[in-house]
């Protein structure tokens, strides 16, 4: 199975095979965030904003992990929207990304989750998402090769969707 | 905080209508082929005249 980096770029090359796995991958996490953020009647409009920005924008991706470089692009385009809606959205994208915007039941359902992971896999996860460490840096601090360590992460992601969806 | 939207970023998910996900599918598919479209456009044109 191929790592959302591989596919992003081969969709860099062209490949519409590509675009469609990561659309399928990333579509319901861009949606639930855009839903949460956006009333509904912007909130159609702005999904197809940001398919469209990652589709005009591919040729600056450069190989860095995927998913935190497709959120920084999310996350450009939420400001841009409301500023583009005026005054009044202004709170909203203040508190945007601010730890206020998420609720108390949003963050004890995420240390939850990180809880129910196993240990080696809950360090990974903080230390990648958390405090924003690379591949390189992981790989140096554990030991384990980069392969390894993605594989790993995948495995992690993938616990924590499942301990949410139950 | 960054790191925390992020987090809730990967770890929620909501599955849009199926008119709205099948429409921007297509939509970014079609400009895959857009280059080609208007190649064979311009060399219709071209053998037209």
């Amino acid at each position: 199975m191929k790592t959302d980096e591989q596919l992003m770029s081969e969709y860099q090359t062209g490949s519409e095979v590509a675009f469609s796995a990561l659309y399928d991958k990333y579509t319901p996490m861009v949606y639930a965030f855009i839903k949460k953020r956006m009333r509904s009647s912007e909130q159609d409009d702005l999904f197809q904003k940001v398919w469209r920005k990652l589709h005009e924008k591919r040729h600056l991706y450069n190989g860095q992990p995927f998913g935190p470089w497709f959120f920084v692009l999310i996350r450009h385009l939420l400001i841009d929207e409301y500023r583009s809606l005026g005054r009044r959205a202004r709170d909203r994208e203040n508190q945007l990304f601010d730890d206020s915007a998420m609720t108390f039941q949003d963050k004890d359902l995420i240390e939850d989750l990180l809880l129910n992971l196993p240990q080696d896999a809950r360090e990974l996860v903080q230390k990648y998402y958390l405090e924003e460490m690379s591949y390189e840096e992981l790989e140096s601090a554990s030991g384990l090769s980069q392969a390894n360590l993605r594989q790993r992460l995948s495995r992690a992601i993938r616990g924590l969707r499942k301990s949410y969806e139950k | 905080m960054k790191n925390k939207a992020f987090f809730e970023f990967l770890t929620t998910k909501e599955l849009p209508p199926v008119a709205l996900r099948e429409a921007v599918k297509k939509d970014i598919s079609l400009s895959f082929h857009l280059h080609s479209i208007v190649l064979r456009f311009l060399s219709f044109q071209l053998l037209g005249a």
